[in-house]
């Protein structure tokens, strides 16, 4: 195994892992989008001309929802960011520590002294 | 001799580099994906029977759906609350910029844990329609308002959780 190879095998996982990562949120980012319009459509609706045109308590609290939901949302996303970035990082070390492997072990190092993954975990 | 000195402590990185890997966020828990789907059809159940509105005096019918709803769902809640947090996120966490974002006093890991935040916003409708099921009757207009708060909310819990399979 060259070098040519482990950096070929590395943007290949490091391709694979963030294209599914991007894919996840954009579905999230565009499912919550129109689930939050339509939430600040109904609420209009029903506070012009429905039930909730006489309760401000009620108005109130589904605004609070819209903000809740809006705010919980952008958490979602930057958890949903770290693991892409978790995946990303990890699937660069694996195949990068498989690298050192074959070629420290082709140097002659012990197979036992080299995990097949790699041994530190954060 | 400095050229070679730094390839070597450039070596030297990329092999400690290699040899770790990372956690951002939570494990996996295949128990509380189960417990959020199981409830999440319970309460699309209560709304659909709800849906065309329902008098006051219908409340005590579903007074005992609403209990265990709430029931499960705020177990959910403190399981996903309760949870391990990996050391590093715990760490990144504490870093200003991440606390004025995303914490707060009630939630001091709001952006490596989010489901907690969505899961009281699940809480705080189903909570609100039974005190109004109770006190005036549900009406269409507002069952839609309360499903579609709730779906929101869910489908942030729903889609966080599902992707921690790794």
């Amino acid at each position: 195994m060259d070098h040519q190879q482990i950096l070929g095998d590395m943007a290949d996982a490091l391709k694979g892992e963030l294209g599914d990562g991007y894919s996840t949120i954009k579905n999230f980012v565009e499912s919550q989008g129109k689930l939050l319009a339509k939430q600040a459509e109904d609420l209009a609706k029903s506070r012009l001309n429905g039930s909730l045109a006489n309760d401000d308590e009620l108005y109130q609290f589904f605004l609070e929802g819209l903000e809740s939901n809006a705010k919980n949302m952008a958490k979602a996303i930057v958890m949903l960011s770290a693991l892409t970035i978790e995946k990303a990082w990890n699937a660069i070390a694996g195949v990068l520590w498989g690298g050192i492997r074959s070629i420290l072990s082709g140097a002659g190092v012990p197979g036992n002294l080299l995990p097949q993954t790699p041994p530190i975990n954060l | 001799m400095t050229s070679a000195i730094w390839k070597r402590a450039a070596l030297l990185w990329v092999i400690v580099l290699a040899a770790c890997t990372i956690q951002l966020v939570p494990s996996y828990d295949q128990a509380l994906v189960e417990g959020l789907d199981q409830a999440n059809t319970e309460a699309l159940t209560l709304f659909a029977a709800v849906e065309s509105g329902s008098p006051a005096s219908k409340f005590s019918d579903f007074e005992e759906g609403y209990a265990a709803l709430i029931g499960k769902f705020d177990a959910l809640r403190q399981r996903a609350s309760n949870r391990q947090i990996p050391p590093l996120a715990a760490r990144l966490s504490r870093l200003s910029i991440v606390q004025d974002y995303c914490n707060t006093d009630a939630d001091p890991t709001g952006c490596v844990n989010a489901s907690p935040a969505s899961l009281e916003r699940v809480l705080q409708v189903l909570r609100r329609m039974r005190d109004r099921h109770r006190s005036n009757g549900l009406e269409a207009d507002v069952v839609n308002l309360f499903r579609t708060d709730y779906n929101t909310a869910i489908a942030q819990a729903l889609t966080v959780e599902n992707a921690l399979k790794r």
